[in-house]
Formats: C-alpha cells, structure tokens, sequence
C-alpha cells in the first residue's frame, strides 16, 4: 500500500496545533500521548497502525466547526472517527492529521413516534436506535454484524448494511436527515423528518462518502414497525449451484424474504463445532432463509420456499417452532465470523458483491485460487444481495502469509469485477480497496468522483489517503479542457 | 443575435459527448430532452441547441433473478415496464406519469412516447406512493454512465444491488434533471410485481381523523404500501385509502385483520379496481384542468396543521400522499400572489414547498424548487462546478446558480 506523504511541517508545529485545540475542547477531551492514543492507531482492519498527531474528542457542533476552521486556516488535516469497527480502514489515522473522535456525540435528541424518526448525534450505537424503540414495537432496520458496537456516524460514512438489507435497504435508504459541519464552519441540515423531494440530494451522496466531505453532528433515520412474526428456515444442499437457484427462485417467484444467508461447506462445519445450530453437516450449501410478517404472509411464503427449494434437490428443510428455535438458528450465522476465526490465527474478510448467478463460477475459481496460494477459504455470503464475505484464513506469525492473504483477496475482488460486480458491497473502500479502485472505474470516472470532493474540501483535508488511488491537486482536476472549437468537427450528427 | 436552434439526436454515448463538446466549444446551452413529458417541471430552459435522447434507446440487460435492469436513457417507459412485466417485475418507485396532468406536449420526433422516457424518469427522480415503504427513485438507482458538462463520459456505481465503490453519485445524478450530466444508460434495482393489491377505502372521516388514520396505517406492522387521502372540496366526498400488496392466499386476511386495530371499518377494493385508483393517486389527472399545483413535502405529523393554515391564508384542493408526507395542493385561476405565504407555512413546519405547475410568469416571479439556505447553495453550486462549471445542460431547469 503507498502511505500518504507525510508533512513535515505539521509534524514541527504539534506544539502549535496541541494549543489551538486545548482553547477549543479544554485539556480533558484531548490526547496526545502515545500510550493514551494506542486504543487509535488502527480500526478492525488491524493490519494496518499509525498513531495519529493527537486525538481530539468535541462535545459541541461548535466545537466541531472551531475545529474544522482551524483545520481549514492551518491546513491541517483531520480524520474523523465513530466507533473504530470499520473493515476496511476508513478511520486509519494520519500521522500528521487530528483523529476527531465523535464518541461524545452519544446521545439520542428525540424519538418521534409520529413521524416514525428518531435523531441520533453520530455517536449513539447502531444497536440503541433499536434498543430506544422496541418496546412501542419499532426497530431501525440495517443491522451490520458490529451493531452493538459501531455508531449511526459511522453507519452514514460508510453506507452500511446488514443481514436484512435485501429486503429493507442500506443506511443509505433509511435515513431521513443529516446534519453536516463544512471545512468553512458552515452547519448545514439535509432532509428532514420525513421523506424529501427537490434539489440536489446531497444527503445521498454524503451518506457513504467515508467522512471526506465534512463531519455529521446529527443523523435522523426512519424506524420501522417490528413485523409481528418471523420464521427461520435451515436449508440443506448437495451443491452451491442448487442452492444459489433456489435464492434466485425465490425470488422470481414475487417473494423478497426478510434475510437470506449463504454458508458453504467449512463456514458450516466450522460454526458446527463452535455452536452447534443444529446446521447440516452433509451439505455443500446451507441457506438461512428468514420469513417475517403477518402469520398468514408466512405461512404462504414458507409453502413457497419449501417448494422451489425441495424443486432444486435440497436435501434438509427445517423450520423454526419457536422463537428460541429461530434465535438458535440464527446464533449460527451470526457466530460464523469468530468460528471460521478458531480454525486458524487469523482470518481475513472480504467484501465483494457479485450477480447471483455468477456464484458457482467464482466459488469453483475461489476453490482453485486457494489451492495455488495454500490458504483455505470459508464462505459467508449474503445471497440475496449477492455480497460475498470470503473469510481467508492465514497466520500472520508464518512469514509471508500475510503478504500472500493480503494477494489472494486482491485477485478474490478482481474476480468479482471481472464476473460483473464490485470491490465493496458494504465494508467501504477505505484504504484497503483504495489501490483497486482503478480495476472497476476509470481515470476519469475518479476524476469525476475527485471533484465531488474539491467541492466540499478544496485543499484535500478531510480523510485525505482513503478512497482514491491518486490524489490530484484540485485546481488541476477543475480545469476544463475544450477541444478546438467548430461545428464541422461533427460531421456524423444528425441534426433537424 | 438570436442564435440558430440546433437539434441533435445521437445514436451512441460517443455522440453524446461530441455534441457536449460542441456546445462548450461554441458556449451554447443545451436542453436535454428524453420524449419531454415533464418539460412542464422546473423552469424553462433557454437554449440554444437540443439534445434529443430517443435514438439512444432499448433495453441493455434485462435479469430477472439478479433484479436489475439496464437501459438506454432514451428508452420509453412503456417498454421498460412492458418487459418487467413479462418477467412478473416491476419499478417498485412507481415513476409517475404526469403528462395528463401536466397537459405535456410530446415532443419527440419518432412519435408518440407518452410515458416519457427511462432517462427523464430518472433524471427527474420523481416516485410515486409506494415511496411510503419501498423508497423513492434514488433508492432504486444502482449506477449510470453519462456525459458530465465538461464534455467527459463517466460511470458510476454497478449493476448489483449492493455495491459501496466509491461516492454514491447515482444519487446525486437522480433528480438533477440533466444539470450536471447528460445520462446515457441506467441500471436500476427492480422488485417482484405483487401477486395481489387490495384497499382499504374509508369514507366519511373529516380531515384530521383521516390524516390520523394513514399515519396510524404506516405504523403499523401489515406492510401498508399506500396511505392516501383526499379532501371533501377536491374530490366531493373524503376519502381514506390504504393500499396493500402481497400474496393473494394471505391478503384478504390481513385486510381483515388490520381493522380492529386500527378501530376502522372500511371497503374492500380488489385489484383491478386498486390498480386503476392508485394509478390515479400517482398521477393526478384529476387535476388537469388546474392552473396551478404545489408539492408539499413536510414531516406527516404536521400535515393537519399545514393544511388548516393553508385554508385559512391561501385556500384550494388538497390532496394527501405518503401517510400525509407528501400534500398536493391545487389553485384555479390568477392567484399567484400567494407563493410567500405557502413557503412560509411549509418552512414553519420543517417542510418544502414545490412549484409543480404553473404558468411561466408565476415561474419567473417565484423559484420552482424551495430555495435553499445560503450554506447550503452556495455548496450545492459548487458541486455543480464540480460536474457543470459553464451552467451549459439544461441552464436554470432548476432555478440554479
């Protein structure tokens, strides 16, 4: 991975900056010993450590734009942090830049039943949105694997999703309303408590932007009514290519289950021996198919389910009884990650997303891939969607081995670009996919991406590194070059 | 000198960008055009040259068990919904037709595309009322390619239905009605067409207590896709409607069933007769004869509120969509005095006021678009600069600097 060039002179001036933000945030939110930021130096892609300049913790929207102005004035450069979870190195600090952490930004303003929204500051956890609106029946919907621990900011930097995104969306779907400090100081709202029509939706384009383009203070999401009942089933396959059928099946039989996981052979036989769900072990491909709504929806979507799935040659169904039964089926899934974890020292995760029926051919390429680099691979897959999670597994102590997960996974998303898909389907690019980014988009395709940020952030001080491959000067990239200049360059255009 | 008008109607993405590069060469603006039905929303365009999109047309992928379908920009409506329906598919964003209401001129020149066009649906990011559960139109949009105006042909996003690479521009292009780029090809998300639609139709309820009906609907946990209302002066009588989509062996239960909880009785409407009504409430052809049409967008709680100070100051038809999020309000004859007040009771209760239709000297006195705060406009130009630095496609459509 290339680092960014580290500036020197910021490096000089830390007495300077360490003073300049004690006026603003006082001496108790503020960190610059190496031994207090070390909880810092990375986010849950450990691989990669840098201890920032210092770490600054505001507690105010006004303090977050002091510091942003000053940031701006001084040129210094600031990487903005929720809860540190993120997977692909999208809060990974800068040695010459401030880490804002958003930690203190913990609290819920309001929960409003009438609207159906509640409003977050960035650092309330993903999970206590839930947990503030469960006992009138509501829930706020995309639940990423880290939900107790990540923060809504977090959420909207990295557009994340979840085991139920299939049926109701992404961050990027639920949420209502943000509001944003510039560079400039400037506090701006996007959205609002309900839907929004009319101008440029640039709450869109925020949410998932991986905290370039300025700092959420506050963040509104739509809570949903909880369905009445759920059901899980636990499908048994001789092969991944019936398994992945009978998740197309499903759907182009009108049915959009609430979740539909994938695990394959070892992903199984690894959280078998960790949990015991109650998973088939004979199975080449086990789908964890959840069903939720009125009792009469699900009685017609499990007759429908069991059909096409029994239709492509499943070889077990069994459906949850009880909600015990269904939480124990689901402990499976959701214990896979630290299962596949004990069959070696390390594991490494990927992200990509696929078309559905490319699966058999990049699973049967995966399989080979991990013959020639001498790593085995456990897959979980989110199937409806088509987002992969191929979870290599490696020793970091055993020279090499890191260097040679860290290739596989590489050609593993190059793989799935090829097929037809993408490097991210919801870990973010960050600075782990960063050096891809040109294997799916142009130089100007980038190009186009790179503006978008100028506009917000004209001197590249905003997680600068993460993302793009290439910075470019944003004075370069605004030029427009014309071409010479006469109608008779068109000859083949028709015109009326 | 009044500059010659010029029409363009490219059959390739290359030609779209030389003719991009032929107005920034001779700095001649350019409307981009799909089959022009929503010509009528936003502001005129004053331009020298048109880029007509309908030879860019046809289906590029159409794959049922992926969900996605890409098109040509140029590619009528009615074959995109033609060919998802064939595959039992539909937009589940439910793009409007308005051109009845809108009494649009279709100024395309291979005939007759009434629907509009795929390229204008999105460009104009306009959804219908299953918004209230399934998304709008920028929830539906995956990826795109296009020319920006800076004459350059880029991609965004991808053609799957999860996919986090990179700023989420597709986003940012839905409903900047050409501004910012001229689009070429979309893919999009689609959804199953539901097997059966029934409604809920409650007669009678004075406004308030049928606002308070839709809102009580959309929370609760049977899967309400519709929650419209419309008030006793527009349509005679009032009327309550609650829409549901599913299975046809489970529907009528939950019909059944959600009416003791919501403490309503009502008639059931089957789905022939739902189709017709919520095709209706999406479009708005009752309403061609109107003069004037404002979109309301405003937290629904405060709907009830909006609306009786709208009786009270301005007056008018009102219609309400999105469980009352969404108020649709109609004026016949001059009264075009009124666009402050209406801003004004919109912003008081954290909504957006929306000049859908008007005529042209109402346009020039009042933005269409609700005007943003300083901050806010003066980012949004910048990210204009950022893809359109000479205000060349489409100028002004949105009443932008």
């Amino acid at each position: 991975m290339k680092t960014m060039p580290l500036d020197q002179t910021i490096i000089d001036r830390r007495a300077a900056i360490i003073a300049a933000m004690r006026a603003i945030v006082g001496e108790e939110r503020l960190i610059t010993s190496d031994t207090a930021m070390r909880p810092y130096e990375s986010d849950a892609l450990t691989a990669y450590r840098q201890l920032p300049l210092m770490v600054v913790l505001p507690d105010s929207v006004e303090e977050v734009a002091k510091i942003l102005v000053y940031a701006q004035k001084e040129n210094v450069k600031v990487v903005p942090r929720g809860a540190g979870t993120s997977l692909s190195g999208g809060a990974l600090p800068l040695a010459d830049g401030i880490l804002m952490s958003m930690a203190r930004f913990n609290e819920i303003q309001k929960i409003d039943y009438d609207n159906l929204c509640v409003t977050a500051g960035p650092g309330v956890t993903n999970l206590s949105i839930t947990e503030a609106v469960q006992d009138r029946g509501f829930y706020y919907a995309p639940d990423p694997s880290s939900r107790i621990a990540c923060t809504i900011g977090g959420n909207v930097a990295e557009n994340s999703g979840g085991m139920h995104c299939l049926k109701y969306g992404l961050t990027t779907n639920n949420i209502l309303g943000l509001e944003m400090v510039l560079l400039t100081g400037d506090v701006i709202t996007l959205g609002s408590d309900d839907f929004t029509e009319g101008g440029l939706d640039l709450m869109g384009l925020v949410t998932g932007s991986e905290g370039m383009l300025g700092v959420v203070t506050s963040v509104t999401v739509r809570i949903l009514p909880a369905p009445p009942e759920a059901i899980t089933m636990l499908v048994g396959f001789p092969s991944v290519e019936a398994a992945g059928e009978t998740v197309a099946g499903i759907m182009r039989r009108g049915l959009i289950p609430g979740a539909m996981e994938m695990m394959d052979r070892l992903a199984v036989k690894a959280t078998e021996a960790f949990v015991a769900s109650g998973y088939p072990l004979d199975a080449e491909a086990v789908l964890i198919i959840e069903l939720d709504g009125t009792r009469e929806e699900i009685k017609s979507a499990t007759a429908l389910v069991k059909k096409v799935a029994s239709g492509f040659g499943a070889s077990s169904i069994v459906v949850s009884t009880s909600e015990e039964e269904r939480l124990a089926m689901w402990q499976g899934r959701m214990s896979a990650f630290p299962a596949v974890g004990r069959l070696a020292p390390d594991y490494y995760c990927m992200d990509g997303t696929i078309p559905r029926g490319k699966l058999p051919e990049v699973l049967t390429a995966m399989s080979q891939m991990s013959r020639d680099f001498g790593l085995e691979v456990a897959n979980v897959f989110h199937a409806g969607d088509g987002n992969l999670h191929p979870l290599i597994l490696y020793d970091a102590n055993e020279p090499g081995q890191l260097e040679r997960a860290e290739t596989f996974g590489e050609e593993i998303l190059k793989l799935c670009v090829r097929v037809g898909g993408v490097l991210t389907g919801e870990h973010g690019v960050g600075i782990e996919k960063r050096d891809l980014m040109s294997e799916m988009f142009t130089e100007t395709d980038l190009n186009v991406q790179q503006r978008v940020k100028c506009a917000f952030d004209p001197d590249g001080l905003l997680n600068p590194g993460k993302v793009f491959p290439t910075l470019h000067r944003c004075a370069e990239l605004g030029r427009v070059h014309i071409h010479s200049a006469d109608g008779a360059r068109f000859p083949n255009l028709p015109r009326y | 000198m009044p500059m010659e008008e010029k029409s363009f109607h490219p059959r390739s993405e290359e030609e779209v960008e030389e003719v991009v590069k032929w107005v920034l060469a001779t700095k001649t603006p350019l409307e981009i055009l799909g089959s022009g039905t929503k010509r009528g929303i936003g502001h005129q365009v004053e331009a020298g040259a048109r880029l007509h999109m309908e030879r860019l047309t046809g289906i590029i992928a159409c794959e049922p068990g992926e969900l996605v379908l890409s098109a040509w920009a140029g590619t009528p409506m009615e074959e995109i919904e033609a060919a998802l329906a064939a595959e039992g598919q539909h937009l589940a964003f439910e793009p409007p037709d308005y051109s009845q209401v809108l009494g649009s001129q279709d100024c395309g020149t291979d005939g007759g595309t009434h629907g509009g066009t795929f390229g204008g649906a999105i460009a104009a990011g306009l959804s219908g009322p299953r918004r209230l559960i399934a998304g709008g139109a920028r929830d539906h949009v995956l990826g795109l390619t296009g020319v920006t105006g800076r004459g350059e042909t880029f991609k965004i996003g991808g053609r799957v239905v999860k996919n986090v690479t990179g700023y989420d521009l597709s986003k940012l292009l839905t409903g900047s009605f050409g501004t910012l780029a001229a689009m070429t090809r979309v893919t999009v998300k689609v959804l199953p067409r539901p097997e059966a639609i029934r409604t809920l139709e409650v007669s009678g309820l004075a406004r308030e207590a049928g606002l308070d009906l839709l809102r009580r609907a959309a929370a609760s946990p049977f899967s309400v896709t519709g929650a419209a209302f419309v008030d006793e002066r527009a349509a005679g009588s009032s009327g309550c409607f609650l829409r549901l989509e599913g299975r046809a062996d489970e529907i009528d239960v939950r019909l059944n069933t959600m009416q003791a909880p919501l403490s309503v009785e009502g008639a059931a409407i089957g789905s022939k007769a739902s189709g017709d009504l919520w095709q209706g409430v999406r479009d708005l052809p009752a309403w061609s004869a109107m003069d004037i049409i404002w979109r309301i967008n405003l937290p629904r709680a405060r709907a009830a509120e909006v609306a009786s100070r709208v009786d009270a100051e301005v007056g008018g038809d009102m219609f309400f969509d999105w469980a009352g999020a969404r108020l649709w309000l109609a004026l016949k004859g001059e009264g075009t005095a009124n666009h402050e007040a209406i801003r004004k009771i919109a912003e008081a209760a954290g909504g957006k006021a929306m000049l859908f239709k008007a005529p042209g000297d109402l346009k020039s006195e009042t933005p269409v678009f609700h005007p943003e705060p300083d901050a806010l406009a003066t980012l949004t130009a910048r990210v204009r600069d950022a893809f359109d630095p000479q205000r060349i496609l489409n100028p002004g459509r949105m009443g932008e600097r």
